[in-house]
């Protein structure tokens, strides 16, 4: 990424305190990644499963509704849980995120697709109660289930290539 | 064939040496691996969740588990894929590294256990009620997979 006016914020998160001290630790950066990494089972994981779900890609006997409202709860703990390790992550290592293509690619998947599952449980999900036991649902479930397939595997792919920079 | 001169021919295979001399495969290939454990253990987390009575309780186990068996697999047979192309482009220095040997280990163990939980229990006339055995073999299943992919990752850092 080029230099811009944002630049200065990111270099100062990097020479703070707090910032030196978790990137120079040995033990809990490390860690703390690997933590990270494993989150994405509890978090991604249990959305991909309602994802298939909703393209219709199998699951089909149990009621959209079944899955989602149990699945759901999991799923927020799962991303909150990324969300805390990956802040930190992201606190001790600005600089490096600021510069790579991957941190920024991730970051813009995450939000959309944070914003793709908001939208879909405000206007799309409400409407459950219609086709809640269909094996093919409305194009619109199908598309936010695929929007959210594809947009929680560029986090992840890119997340991965993060550690690469 | 020794150990040794197995992980030295691994290396020297078309794979490992493809690997060895680019530098996109293996990222890219390392990226695609982190992608399918997700898909692997997502899926398989709702069945142990299910086991355990976190999830999904209204709904027949048999049915949870006939619906989530075959991404858990897909996502298996990938991992597994993935991994093996991984292994074959450094397999010597794998070998040495103090992160690889306790990963293989938790993850045969891991395996084990959920295949005994999946092949024997979950198949079992008791399908519909886990047993104190089910669960305890779906939280330590569980608690293996966790740390497996933990030391998986501190593979790069030691």
């Amino acid at each position: 990424m080029p230099h811009t006016f944002i630049t200065p914020y990111f270099q100062w998160l990097q020479d703070t305190g707090i910032s030196t001290y978790i990137r120079e630790d040995a033990f809990w950066y490390p860690f703390i990644i690997a933590l990270h990494v494993m989150g994405n089972a509890t978090g991604v994981g249990l959305i991909l499963a309602l994802d298939f779900r909703l393209l219709g890609w199998g699951m089909t006997k149990t009621p959209v509704s079944a899955l989602f409202n149990q699945l759901r709860p999991w799923a927020i703990v799962g991303i909150s849980y990324q969300m805390i390790t990956g802040l930190i992550l992201f606190v001790g290592e600005p600089m490096k995120c600021y510069d790579s293509r991957s941190y920024w690619i991730k970051m813009i998947a995450m939000f959309l697709a944070l914003g793709n599952a908001f939208l879909f449980d405000k206007t799309i999900y409400p409407g459950v109660s219609k086709w809640d036991t269909l094996a093919k649902l409305p194009g619109r479930a199908r598309f936010a289930g695929g929007s959210s397939l594809v947009l929680w595997a560029v986090v992840i792919y890119f997340g991965r290539w993060l550690a690469y920079s | 064939m020794t150990l040794q001169e197995f992980y030295i021919w691994c290396e020297k295979t078309p794979i490992g040496v493809a690997l060895q001399t680019n530098t996109y495969p293996f990222p890219v290939i390392e990226a695609v691996h982190l992608l399918t454990i997700t898909l692997m253990l997502g899926t398989l987390f709702v069945i142990n969740f299910r086991v355990l009575g976190f999830v999904l309780k209204d709904r027949p186990l048999s049915e949870v588990v006939a619906g989530i068996t075959p991404w858990m697999r897909t996502g298996y047979v990938l991992t597994l894929i993935t991994g093996i192309v991984l292994f074959m482009s450094e397999s010597l220095k794998l070998s040495a590294n103090a992160a690889w040997l306790p990963k293989m280990g938790m993850l045969v163990g891991a395996m084990v256990f959920q295949f005994v939980l999946s092949a024997f229990i979950l198949k079992g006339s008791q399908l519909e009620k886990p047993t104190g055995l089910a669960k305890t073999l779906a939280v330590v299943s569980t608690l293996l997979w966790i740390v497996t992919g933990m030391a998986a990752r501190w593979i790069a850092f030691v």
